[in-house]
C-alpha cells in the first residue's frame, strides 16, 4: 500500500509567495507565476538549461501578459536581471522579445536580445512596498521566453550563466535541501504518460498494484495527446481491452480529433483508483545503491515543489530513458554500423544502415495546422525564418515535417530543434501568405513540444533487431507482437541537398507479424528497472517497426503485468523470464 | 518532362537475368545496354497485369534504370498506347504527369496498399479497372495520372522494386571495368560517383585524389559522408590532403561539415594548418560544430599565432556563439 510521510520542513524560506531570497537576492521563477495570461509553461528542456520556463508561444499575435506579486524584507533600490533566450539571433531584431513591468512600470529594456541562455541586465527599480507586482509583457507572439527573474540590491550580484554553478546558485536562492522533503511509497512507479506508460500503469493497477503515474505535462498521451497530435499506429496484440482505452483513431495528424481520444484517456485512468496520477510532475533524477533504483525524485513543472517516489520497482516511459541515464543503465544511441547486427536493406544502402556507427537517428517533428478565417489577415515579416524556410511555401505540417542533423543531438539539443522547426512553420507559412487567395489563411495551432521519434535505448537482455523482424523470430517470451512496417526515416536534404532541411522520407520494409520478447523490456544491469516505449532494447533499425503507439502501448502492458508478478513473488524483472514465464505468458493470455 | 535517353539504335543490348513474383503475369526480363562496349543503362519490355480486386487489364511498356537500377524513364510498345478508364487514351500531359510520378521516389504511393487507394466510403459500381469503383483517396489524387490510379500504382512499385534494383547493381559490379570506372567517377550522377566510390580499393582511393576532392565540392551529401567515411588513415595523415578537405569546409553542408569534425577527431595528427584552413569559417558554424571544432583545437597542443587571432577576433565578435570560445578557455579575455 501507499505510504506518505510528509518530512518536517528542514528549512525556512526567506521569501514569501513565489520569490526566494537569499542574502542579497530574490529569485523569482518565472513558470511560478500566479497568472500566465497567454503564456506557457516549457519544461521541455530542464536537463541542459536548468529549469522549465515560461513561452509566448503566440503565433505570431503577442499573448496576454502573466503576472505575479512577491514580497522583499527591505525597501529600496534593485538591480534586476531577467534569465532568456534570443532563440533566433542574426542581423534583424530578435524575434522572441518582451519586457517587465515592476509595480505597474514598464521598464524599457527589451528582453530576449541575447543569444544563448544568459542573464540580460533590465535595469533598476526603487521597490517602497514590500509587496512586488511583476508582469511579463509580450512584444511578438513569436516565442520569447523567461526562465526566472532576479532582483538584487548589488549591481555585482550576477547570478552564474548557466551548468552546474547556476545550478547550485539557484539551489541556493530557493534554500532547497538535497533531498525532496516529500516521501512517497508505491508499489511501481511509471515515469512518463505516454501510451505505453499509461498501459502499464493501467495493467499493474488492474492486478492490485499501488501505481505512481509521473508526467511532466497536463495531459496524458505523449506523442498522441492534444498537444502533439499524432495518431496511434501498430495493432492491439494482446491487449486490445487496455489499449482501446488509450488509443486514438486514425485522424490527420494534427487535428482536433485528438481531444476526443485524450478525453477518453483521461476518463479512463481516472477509474483506476490504484494509479495516482502526478500532471505536470517532471522527474529529475533516479536515486541507485548498487544496481538497483531506490528512488526516482521529482518536481513540480510550475510550483516547484518536488516528492520522493520509492517503489521495488520502476518503469522508464520517459522516451528518452531519463530513468535508466540516471541510474547508470546501459543505453545506446545513433545508428549502428550495418554490420553490427547485419541490418542491411540493400537497396537502400547508406540512407538504411551505415556502414560506421554514426550519431544519426529519425528526427523529432513539430506539427502544425491553418484555416481560412473570414478576414483578410496580414502576417508580420519574419526575415529571421528565411533561412530556414527559404523559399518554401506550405500551409500544413505532416509527418514529414521532421528535423534529424548530424550536430543535433535529439535530447540534448532538443530546444534548438524545436526553434529550428518554428523558424521552418513561420517562414514557409509567411511563403504561403504571399500567394494569391492565401489573405485569409491563419494559423489554428503548432504545437510547441517537440515529438520525437528517437532517442536514446536503454539496454536490455535482448536487444531487437531488424532480423527479428525478416525472421519473424518467434521468442519464448513474445508478448508484443506487429505486423506494420518497418518505417525509418531520412532527410531529404541528404539525396538532394536543395531540398529544405527539415523534410524527411521515409523507407518502408513491408512484413508478416513479427514479435518482441519480453526480454528487451527491463534494463539489462539494472536490477528493477522496466522499460516500455521508444527507449525500450533495440536497434535504430529495430525501432522502426515499433515505434508507434499501439506497440508502444503493448510494451506498456506487459511491463504492467509482469510487474504484478514481480510483486508476488518479490522477485526482479529478470526472474519473471527466468522462473515464472509460464505464469506470465498465462497472464497475458488472459487479456485477449 | 522530356526523357533523356537517346536513340537507343547505338547500343547493344543482352539479357542479363529476370524478376518475376507470384502475381506478375511474365518475368520482367531486364537487358543491359552498352554503348561503344561499356554498360550505359537498363531496360525491360513486358507486359503486366493491371488489377483491381478480380477484374485485370493488360499493360505492355519498356521501363529504363540507369546503372545503379534509378527508373530514368519509360517508352510505350507500337501497339499499345497507355489508356485510362473507359479505354480513353493518355493525353500528352498524362505521358509528362506518368513520368513525373515515376521519378518521385517519395510519393504516397510507397506508403499504401493497393486497398488503401480508394476511399471506401465513397463506392460506386464500374467494371473498368483505374474506374471509379470508389473515389481515389485525397491525399494520393494529386500524385498520380487521372484515371490510371492503378496503372500509377503498379507501374511505380516496378520502377521502384528494390530486388531489381539489387539485380541491376550486382550486374554493374559485374561488369565493372576501368572505362567504366572512369565514366562513373566523371559522371554527374551522385549515384555514380557513390557506386565507383564503393569499388575503390585503399590503394585506389590515395590514387584518386582529385575525384574525391571533387566529390566533396559538388556532390550531394551522402556522396560526401560516402566519402569521408572511406578515406583511409594514410590519406588522412597526408598534410597536403587533410589541408584540402578542410579547406572545403565553407562549401559543405551542415551534416558534411559535422562529419568532417567527427572524422578528424579520429585522426593521429590534426595539423595545425588544417585548424587554420577551419578557423577561417568559425562564423559558419553551428554551436555543436564550434564545440567539436574547439575540441579539436584543444587536443592539438600548441596554437600558431595566426590561429590564436582568429580564435581571439572570433571570442570578441557579436557572433551568436562568440561566448563557446570565452568558456572552452582556449583564449584568454
Amino acid at each position: 500500500m501507499m505510504k506518505q510521510y510528509f518530512f518536517a520542513v528542514i528549512f525556512i524560506l526567506l521569501a514569501l509567495s513565489s520569490g526566494y531570497g537569499q542574502q542579497n537576492g530574490v529569485l523569482i521563477e518565472a513558470e511560478s507565476f500566479d497568472k500566465l495570461g497567454g503564456w506557457l509553461v516549457d519544461p521541455q528542456f530542464v536537463e541542459q538549461m536548468g529549469s522549465p520556463y515560461l513561452l509566448a508561444h503566440g503565433m505570431g499575435e503577442p499573448v496576454s501578459n502573466a503576472s505575479t506579486s512577491f514580497k522583499i524584507k527591505e525597501k529600496g533600490e534593485y538591480h534586476i536581471w531577467v534569465r532568456s533566450k534570443n532563440w533566433a539571433p542574426g542581423d534583424w531584431k530578435a524575434p522572441g522579445r518582451f519586457q517587465l513591468a515592476v509595480n505597474g512600470e514598464v521598464l524599457a529594456s527589451e528582453l530576449g536580445t541575447k543569444p544563448g541562455w544568459g542573464w540580460e541586465y533590465v535595469g533598476m527599480a526603487e521597490l517602497k512596498k514590500k509587496t512586488v507586482e511583476l508582469a511579463l509583457i509580450d512584444l511578438t507572439g513569436f516565442d520569447g521566453r523567461c526562465d526566472a527573474i532576479y532582483f538584487s540590491q548589488s549591481k555585482d550580484d550576477v547570478p552564474p550563466r548557466a551548468g552546474k554553478a547556476l545550478a547550485e546558485w539557484r539551489k541556493s536562492a530557493k534554500g532547497e535541501s538535497d533531498q525532496p522533503s516529500v516521501v512517497e511509497e508505491y508499489d511501481l512507479v511509471v515515469v512518463g504518460g505516454g501510451i505505453a506508460g499509461c498501459a502499464a500503469a493501467i495493467a499493474a493497477a488492474e492486478q492490485g498494484l499501488e501505481v505512481a503515474l509521473i508526467h511532466d505535462r497536463p495531459v496524458l498521451g505523449g506523442n498522441a495527446s492534444s498537444e502533439i497530435r499524432v495518431h496511434t499506429l501498430g495493432i492491439y496484440g494482446n491487449f486490445e481491452r487496455i489499449l482501446k482505452m488509450l488509443d486514438t483513431e486514425h485522424y490527420p495528424n494534427g487535428s482536433l480529433e485528438a481531444y476526443k481520444d485524450e478525453d477518453k484517456r483521461h476518463q479512463n485512468i481516472s477509474k483506476y483508483k490504484n494509479i495516482a496520477l502526478f500532471t505536470n510532475w517532471r522527474a529529475y533524477d533516479a536515486l541507485a545503491e548498487g544496481n538497483t533504483i531506490t528512488a526516482v525524485d521529482a518536481r513540480h513543472t510550475s510550483a516547484g515543489k518536488r516528492i520522493r517516489f520509492k517503489a521495488p520497482r520502476f518503469v522508464d516511459s520517459t522516451g528518452d530513458g531519463w530513468i535508466g541515464y540516471w541510474a547508470g543503465a546501459e543505453f545506446t544511441y545513433g545508428r549502428e554500423a550495418v554490420d553490427q547486427y547485419g541490418e542491411a536493406y540493400e537497396e537502400w544502402g547508406e540512407l538504411w544502415s551505415p556502414n560506421k556507427a554514426d550519431g544519426f537517428v529519425m528526427g523529432s517533428s513539430v506539427l502544425w495546422r491553418t484555416y481560412q478565417s473570414d478576414k483578410a489577415y496580414e502576417f508580420p515579416s519574419v526575415p529571421w525564418a528565411e533561412e530556414v524556410a527559404m523559399g518554401h511555401e506550405a500551409k500544413a505540417g505532416t509527418w514529414k515535417w521532421e528535423l534529424s542533423r548530424l550536430d543535433y543531438h535529439q535530447i540534448e539539443d532538443a530546444e534548438e530543434i524545436r526553434d529550428h522547426m518554428l523558424k521552418a512553420i513561420y517562414g514557409s507559412f509567411a511563403n504561403q501568405k504571399k500567394l494569391s487567395g492565401m489573405e485569409k489563411l491563419k494559423f489554428e495551432w503548432i504545437s510547441y513540444l517537440v515529438g520525437k521519434r528517437e532517442s536514446r535505448r536503454l539496454v536490455g537482455d535482448y536487444i531487437f533487431t531488424f532480423n527479428d523482424v525478416t525472421e519473424q523470430r518467434k521468442f519464448p517470451d513474445a508478448v508484443v507482437m506487429e505486423e506494420r512496417e518497418v518505417d525509418v526515416h531520412y532527410q531529404q536534404n541528404l539525396k538532394d541537398a536543395s531540398k529544405p532541411d527539415f523534410l524527411s522520407e521515409a523507407i518502408f520494409y513491408r512484413t508478416p507479424m513479427y514479435y518482441i520478447p519480453y526480454r528487451s523490456l527491463y534494463s539489462k544491469n539494472i536490477s528493477n528497472l522496466f522499460m516500455a516505449g521508444r527507449n525500450f532494447s533495440c536497434s535504430h533499425i529495430g525501432l522502426g517497426g515499433p515505434r508507434v503507439m499501439r506497440t508502444t502501448g503493448q510494451m506498456g502492458a506487459a511491463v504492467g503485468f509482469a510487474a504484478a508478478i514481480c510483486a508476488k513473488y518479490q522477485c526482479d524483472p529478470r526472474s519473471v523470464y527466468e522462473d515464472h514465464l509460464d505464469e506470465y505468458l498465462e497472464l497475458i493470455e488472459k487479456q485477449k | 518532362m522530356e526523357v533523356t535517353l537517346k536513340s537507343q539504335e547505338n547500343y547493344d543490348g543482352n539479357s542479363i537475368g529476370s524478376y518475376s513474383e507470384d502475381d506478375y503475369i511474365e518475368p520482367i526480363n531486364i537487358e543491359l545496354y552498352n554503348f561503344q562496349g561499356i554498360p550505359a543503362f537498363y531496360s525491360s519490355e513486358f507486359a503486366t497485369a493491371v488489377c483491381e480486386d478480380k477484374i485485370c487489364e493488360l499493360l505492355h511498356i519498356k521501363l529504363f534504370w540507369d546503372l545503379t537500377g534509378n527508373y530514368i524513364g519509360y517508352d510505350t510498345l507500337a501497339g499499345h498506347p497507355l489508356t485510362k478508364f473507359d479505354h480513353e487514351p493518355f493525353e500528352k500531359e498524362d505521358y509528362i504527369k506518368l513520368h513525373e510520378l515515376l521519378m518521385n521516389d517519395g510519393t504516397i504511393l510507397k506508403f499504401k496498399r493497393k486497398d488503401e487507394l480508394i476511399d471506401k466510403k465513397i463506392l460506386r459500381p464500374s467494371d473498368v479497372i483505374d474506374g471509379t469503383t470508389g473515389a481515389t483517396a485525397l491525399e494520393i489524387k494529386e500524385e498520380v495520372v487521372k484515371g490510371a490510379l492503378y496503372t500509377s500504382y503498379t507501374l511505380w512499385h516496378i520502377a521502384h522494386k528494390g530486388e531489381i534494383q539489387n539485380l541491376l547493381n550486382e550486374q554493374t559490379k559485374k561488369s565493372y571495368t576501368k572505362e567504366l570506372a572512369i565514366e562513373m567517377m566523371n559522371s554527374d550522377r551522385d549515384s555514380y560517383r557513390i557506386f565507383a566510390v564503393d569499388q575503390l580499393s585503399v590503394d585506389e582511393l590515395s590514387e584518386n585524389i582529385p575525384f574525391l576532392i571533387i566529390g566533396l565540392k559538388q556532390g550531394n551529401p551522402l556522396l560526401r559522408k560516402t566519402i569521408l567515411q572511406k578515406v583511409p588513415s594514410p590519406l588522412w595523415n597526408d598534410l597536403d590532403f587533410q589541408a584540402k578537405v578542410c579547406s572545403l569546409y565553407g562549401l559543405l553542408d551542415v551534416n558534411s561539415r559535422f562529419y568532417l569534425l567527427q572524422s578528424l577527431k579520429e585522426v593521429a595528427l590534426v595539423y595545425s594548418q588544417s585548424l587554420e584552413e577551419l578557423s577561417k569559417y568559425l562564423n559558419k558554424m553551428s554551436k555543436n560544430q564550434l564545440l567539436e571544432y574547439l575540441e579539436l583545437v584543444s587536443k592539438s597542443g600548441e596554437l600558431s599565432n595566426s590561429l590564436k587571432t582568429n580564435l581571439s577576433e572570433f571570442a570578441r565578435s557579436e557572433n551568436r556563439y562568440s561566448y563557446l570560445v570565452m568558456d572552452s578557455g582556449i583564449v584568454e579575455d
